[in-house]
């Protein structure tokens, strides 16, 4: 640990910065924090680098810390509890969250309008209890938790059945197919990712594996331990969920069988690397026509009131184009799964209502939601 | 924790200095080792995993966090100085320093041919860790050591701080028209080692009031001194750029610091490349004959020289108008390389002057690497 200068000669300059961290981290709390360290060695320091190292912006706010083991979230939790506070809709450290994976508590999705709803999706992440997480690992525990993931995604049978694909030895033609897929991911480019130090060692125990009908599909080591993806095209979220809470299930038994659960707790939920993903890390999504409603001046209003989030259809900091937005749950912590898939399919039922009321040139006065 | 050989970096697909020489049993000898201020192997070696390299460039691959880097890894530091260095034995060898800019003769070159020339090196501060691995403070402290000497120097040597953070518009605007300002590195062989922290923290750039002498603070070492002008007299250059040198010395003497240096691998800089001298004197030099004699590159290499673009390293020669520096920094002495640059840009302007003439040049002997 490097202590030998004060900590107000240590302490960064955040007075240009717009994120959780710069708005959380007082020169008394970083002086509290900064002789700590997890057991495997994460500092203050290296928690807060990537908020130190990109100011923000404007409009959107970053988070500014990251996790580089489970440990962090207890031995900083004087900086992090109010950053998930801010982040997470005021939820509280005493607060606990409910995980719900069991599908059949949803209620209906698997009737979205397929003339609108072209595509359906549902993400989270999870983290390999024992192991450092992507900012800290080191590449023998990188390595190891691809091991791990193989020999689990291996014993996957049925419609789950599927392969590995190793980023480093993959063939031109699998490369190409994962492409074409849209399955392949490529080394992080975002500073917010390499100031964490996400990309190091890149391709080295990175890869995809996915089931043969390619819609269900897991990232190994790129921004968490793992990705876990359910998708299908149309719109029907029943099933596109239900293989979701089937398939994790089967993959967190396997892992337990391994000595080496998920990491999870009854305040936070699943851990995972990003202080955003906490709780469910759940994004579940559609692809939807929306062009009349999204330019109704209330959409942005709507969306609020629905829990809901819009991005481009490429992604995350994308744009919309021809009218389609990526529409998805806002939160991740707080909400158990099944609650907010339900959000979605309840919010994206009713944009595609009023969509269809504009479209005759009626009034969607009426259909105003409440803020749940 | 895990074995070592569940660490050891894949560098199959791999080509730069620490790929060429690390092996799992010098890994293995060096992996749990730490220097005083904590740099470990992993982060030594960090940007050499994250960058394969190139083909045809061969990169170093590798970095020093601190002074003490060089001794804890020398296992694997002296044969990459090896290669690097061209045969120079950092475990036999000396090298000379020699700031004594009166023994450059014939140093000022036809201004019909050179454009400008430009001498510069690195210093590094004893005691602080170096641009890998410091931390805010030290890298403050740095910033604060450098710019109070520098307000020390006096008469043509007399000049002005601006801080990457606290510059105006006006400042910044004249600092790019002067071509003397740096940006945050966006290169992957700095920033993957870790160089980029916190910008712009701690980040400046001096100059003296005549803008021929310029020093980065805090870029990709402590300090980045450059001297320079238009025009053909390098002797002059050199002359300043070693006056600077001992000034700002004497000054960070005086209260208490001094410059990494020692007797085998000269001033301690980031890269290993930057060893010994640190020294890149060049010229911007208009050669379109010679430039085109399939001759021209056995030309450079027996003069130990380099070319490059107008722009840089990795740029492309604009018009004919080539950047011609020393190709060597570590054994031998700033004086001897500056000579060299001095003897091989006298030949070099004979030659396009013969072509002009009709008549026909010849390749002269190579140099002697180590004098």
């Amino acid at each position: 640990m490097k202590m030998k200068f004060s900590s107000d000669k240590e302490y960064p300059d955040l007075s240009k910065h717009n994120n959780h961290m710069a708005k959380v981290l007082t020169q008394a709390m970083y002086e509290k924090l900064r002789s700590k360290q997890t057991p495997s060695g994460f500092t203050l320091d290296d928690v807060i680098q990537t908020g130190v190292d990109n100011p923000g912006h404007p409009f959107i706010m970053t988070v500014g810390c990251v996790a580089g083991d489970e440990e962090t979230y207890e031995v900083f939790k004087e900086l992090l509890d109010p950053v998930i506070e801010d982040r997470h809709g005021g939820y509280k450290p005493s607060d606990k969250h409910k995980t719900d994976l069991n599908s059949d508590n949803l209620k209906g999705g698997d009737d979205l309008d397929p003339k609108y709803v072209l595509s359906t999706r549902v993400r989270t992440g999870r983290s390999v209890r024992g192991f450092c997480l992507p900012p800290h690992c080191s590449r023998g525990e990188r390595r190891a938790v691809e091991e791990l993931s193989i020999e689990a995604l291996a014993s996957l049978s049925g419609d789950l059945k599927g392969k590995y694909y190793a980023l480093k030895d993959m063939t031109e033609a699998e490369q190409q197919q994962l492409i074409d897929d849209h399955f392949l991911f490529d080394k992080p480019v975002s500073p917010l990712l390499l100031s964490a130090g996400m990309g190091r060692d890149w391709p080295d125990a990175r890869g995809i594996w996915h089931n043969d009908n390619k819609t269900f599909l897991v990232w190994v080591n790129e921004e968490d331990h793992l990705r876990v993806i359910s998708m299908e095209k149309g719109g029907n979220m029943k099933e596109v969920f239900k293989r979701f809470c089937n398939g994790l299930t089967k993959i967190e038994e396997l892992f337990k069988e391994r000595k080496h659960p998920f990491m999870w707790n009854e305040h936070l939920g699943y851990v995972l690397t990003c202080p955003s993903n906490l709780g469910t890390g759940l994004r579940a999504g559609v692809h939807v026509k929306l062009p009349k409603i999204s330019k109704n001046e209330e959409f942005e209003d709507i969306l609020k009131k629905l829990r809901l989030q819009k991005r481009g259809t490429g992604g995350v900091d994308t744009a919309a184009e021809g009218g389609i937005f990526d529409i998805s749950n806002a939160d991740r912590l707080g909400f158990s799964e099944v609650e907010l898939v339900q959000m979605v399919v309840d919010g994206v039922k009713l944009l595609v209502e009023m969509e269809k009321r504009l479209e005759k040139n009626k009034s969607i006065k009426d259909l105003i939601p409440a803020q749940k | 924790s895990l074995s070592v050989s569940a660490e050891y970096p894949d560098l199959r697909k791999h080509n730069n200095c620490m790929a060429s020489n690390l092996t799992p049993t010098i890994y293995s000898k060096l992996c749990a080792k730490v220097t005083p201020n904590g740099y470990t192997l992993d982060m030594a070696i960090q940007t050499g995993v994250d960058n394969p390299g190139h083909p045809f460039i061969k990169t170093v691959g590798m970095v020093a966090g601190d002074e003490e880097s060089y001794e804890v890894f020398a296992d694997l530091l002296d044969p990459i100085i090896k290669e690097r260095h061209n045969g120079y034995d950092p475990t036999t060898m000396k090298h000379p320093t020699d700031l004594d800019a009166s023994k450059i003769h014939s140093g000022q070159f036809d201004a019909k041919y050179v454009l400008s020339s430009r001498v510069r090196t690195g210093r590094s501060i004893r005691g602080l860790s170096l641009p890998p691995a410091c931390t805010r403070a030290e890298r403050r402290e740095v910033e604060r050591v450098v710019v109070d000497a520098l307000a020390g120097l006096k008469d043509d040597l007399n000049g002005k701080y601006y801080s990457l953070t606290q510059m105006t518009d006006e400042e910044q605007q004249q600092l790019i028209d002067d071509h003397f300002l740096f940006d945050k590195p966006v290169s992957p062989l700095l920033t993957c080692a870790g160089m980029a922290r916190d910008w712009p923290d701690a980040r400046g750039i001096w100059h003296n009031n005549e803008k021929t002498f310029l020093i980065w603070i805090n870029e990709e070492d402590h300090t980045r001194v450059i001297s320079m002008e238009k025009g053909g007299n390098m002797k002059r250059v050199f002359e300043r750029f070693c006056k600077g040198l001992k000034e700002v010395e004497r000054l960070i003497q005086e209260k208490g610091w001094e410059f990494m240096w020692n007797e085998r691998l000269g001033y301690i800089l980031t890269c290993p490349s930057n060893l010994g001298t640190g020294l890149r004197a060049g010229v911007h030099v208009k050669l379109p004959r010679l430039s085109k004699d399939p001759r021209f590159n056995k030309i450079l290499d027996n003069l130990r020289l380099q070319k490059r673009g107008t722009g840089g390293v990795d740029t492309a020669a604009v018009g004919g108008t080539f950047d011609i520096s020393n190709l060597d920094r570590l054994g031998q002495s700033e004086v001897q390389l500056v000579q060299t640059v001095v003897d091989g840009v006298n030949y070099l302007i004979e030659c396009e002057k013969k072509l002009e003439k009709g008549q026909d040049i010849k390749v002269p002997p190579p140099l002697k690497q180590f004098k």
